[in-house]
């Protein structure tokens, strides 16, 4: 474990450095992000919380390369992603980032093991490495038994673990969430952050975005994003 | 649209086509025209006085005795002819091997029965003295005989039922006007009239072909295309997870053009052959119907057969390689304006 310690420590995954980002429309001119400073390290997991409108999506599209800053500098596992190609910023996205989202979004033609396998599909992985995995993250999961299911003949407790295994399947080195559990009720969400907890063990870095306040119980640290800046809030207790 | 019917005649023609049997008699070669449809509704009183007048005119005459276990018999054809009038009747077909008959014991065949010396029709023991080599396969079968030997074997003397004669003495059409005048009674069609009669139901056929063809091209493309457009909208959400979790956007499209590869192409496996199938019946149907309506002779009517043509290797080569190229092209088409109207390429934000 100190072993671990000393990693997260000395291992930045994500560093922001005073990151702005501007949306000009016809009518006006919308400054989101004034000037983001954070830096993850491997292994956390990091909550950010704020009002809507705060600017949590921008900065969650900003990091997992979705869309650009204007100004600023973001790395991400030591990679200045300030002048990417689109190609390098689909590789990164397909090889460094885990995605989950607050509506799953799962292919609903492919069975549970095929949505859990489409990453490693796209980075062209044998078949036999792809289901070597799949069966391991599903085992995780407690989802062996739906192996050939469909996302519709799943609760969505268990759509949610499918999305997060999916997340997971190319060992991204952050995996970031929107609002993973804002379409669960209780039961499930609490299901959702145990599993997200138990990634710890793995030394897995993980953003979650959300309101719920039962996030801070898995988080290392916790931040508020607000007029654009974003700021620690106090530290967990646990 | 017309270079669409021309091929879709092209294609239809590669792999079979529909042809009563008389359509072939008629369309295929022979010099001959069939004038009088008669059978048992003419006397023989009647019947020999045509016969003379026949002769009177110097038109040659065809006789088939109208016996139907004569025209079943083995499914071959006989034809009576007159020795005398065998070579100029039928030197269309060509008589590539023997000489033509001397005597009524003589006859000449098909190259059905290229290696046959002697033949026996109606237990009478005829040698074959010559074979021609008919460039459609069911001319293969015929059989002709002296038609006086034929009517006495048959017992079907001076009951003429199909009269033939040459386009050479069509050409003459005074006798022909003078034979209808004299027998006003008497439907004498011509290879003239025949032909116009085939060239309208060529022209109808035509026509339809190019509505059908139109239409069916149209409604098509419009509904293959409203198909896909759709299909393509509606996993408009799954091509945007794809793009996020890391596809590029050639792939997407690379997935798109082989799906719609892969759709048009079975379309086409299975609706070329339907098509060409249900269009052929209908064709065929049409001649018999038009056949039955001009009283032809209902022995050459006997319903349709599909034929099967030659299979020309380098005509299917060029269709499938056309085939291929249109599916190709149309699924890129498609596919391309899809991504564009959804814009499938594009990575959409999805937090």
């Amino acid at each position: 474990m100190a072993e671990n310690s000393q990693i997260k420590e000395h291992t930045i995954i994500i560093s922001l450095k005073n990151v702005e980002k501007t949306y000009i429309t016809y009518s006006e001119s919308l400054h989101i992000l004034r000037g983001v400073d954070l830096e993850i390290s491997r292994g956390e997991i990091v909550s950010i919380m704020g009002p809507s409108g705060s600017g949590k999506s921008t900065l969650l599209n900003i990091l997992g390369l979705l869309d650009t800053y204007d100004s600023g500098v973001y790395t991400i596992a030591d990679i200045d992603t300030s002048n990417l190609s689109a190609k390098m910023r689909q590789q990164i996205r397909l090889q460094k980032i885990g995605f989950v989202f607050q509506t799953f979004n799962l292919i609903q033609t492919l069975t549970v093991e095929q949505n859990i396998e489409l990453p490693m599909n796209l980075l062209k992985k044998s078949q036999e490495e792809q289901h070597q995995r799949s069966a391991e993250l599903l085992a995780e999961f407690g989802m062996t038994s739906k192996t050939k299911k469909f996302p519709y003949q799943l609760s969505i407790g268990e759509q949610q673990r499918v999305a997060i295994a999916r997340a997971l399947v190319n060992d991204p080195v952050i995996v970031l969430c929107d609002e993973p559990t804002g379409n669960l009720d209780e039961e499930n969400a609490q299901i959702i952050l145990n599993h997200l907890a138990k990634l710890k063990q793995f030394n897995t870095t993980i953003l979650i975005v959300s309101h719920n306040p039962s996030v801070k119980e898995i988080t290392d640290r916790n931040f508020i994003l607000s007029h654009g800046k974003i700021q620690p809030t106090e530290p967990n207790q646990n | 649209m017309a270079l669409l019917t021309d091929y879709y005649s092209s294609l239809t023609s590669t792999f079979f086509r529909p042809f009563p049997e008389y359509d072939q008699v008629v369309e295929r070669g022979t010099s001959y025209i069939q004038l009088i449809p008669t059978g048992s509704s003419i006397s023989l009183d009647f019947q020999t006085e045509l016969d003379s007048t026949f002769q009177e005119h110097t038109i040659p005459l065809l006789i088939v005795p109208n016996s139907e276990d004569l025209l079943s018999f083995y499914n071959n054809y006989i034809f009576g002819v007159p020795i005398s009038q065998q070579k100029e009747l039928f030197k269309s077909l060509s008589l590539q091997q023997g000489r033509w008959p001397q005597n009524s014991d003589e006859i000449i065949v098909g190259n059905k029965y290229l290696d046959m010396k002697n033949m026996e029709v109606l237990n009478h023991n005829f040698t074959i003295v010559g074979v021609f080599f008919p460039q459609y396969s069911y001319l293969d079968r015929i059989i002709i005989v002296d038609h006086t030997k034929l009517e006495q074997l048959s017992n079907n003397v001076g009951k003429t039922s199909i009269i033939f004669i040459s386009k050479a003495i069509e050409a003459n059409s005074d006798k022909i006007s003078f034979f209808e005048k004299d027998y006003p009674e008497i439907d004498v069609l011509t290879t003239s009239e025949i032909e116009e009669l085939h060239g309208q139901i060529g022209t109808f056929m035509n026509n339809l072909t190019q509505v059908l063809s139109v239409f069916t091209a149209g409604a098509s493309i419009i509904f293959v295309f409203s198909l896909e457009v759709m299909n393509l909208f509606s996993r408009k959400a799954d091509f945007d997870i794809l793009r996020v979790l890391g596809s590029s956007s050639g792939l997407i499209l690379k997935t798109i053009i082989m799906e719609n590869m892969i759709l048009l192409g079975l379309g086409i496996v299975i609706g070329v052959p339907a098509s060409v199938g249900i269009f052929s019946i209908l064709y065929a149907f049409i001649i018999v119907k038009v056949n039955t309506e001009a009283q032809f002779f209902s022995s050459f009517s006997k319903g349709f057969r599909f034929i099967f043509n030659p299979f020309h290797w380098e005509l299917f080569l060029q269709n499938i390689l056309i085939i291929s190229s249109a599916v190709f092209g149309f699924a890129l088409l498609i596919s391309l304006i899809g991504m564009h109207r959804y814009q499938l390429s594009q990575l959409k934000q999805k937090y």
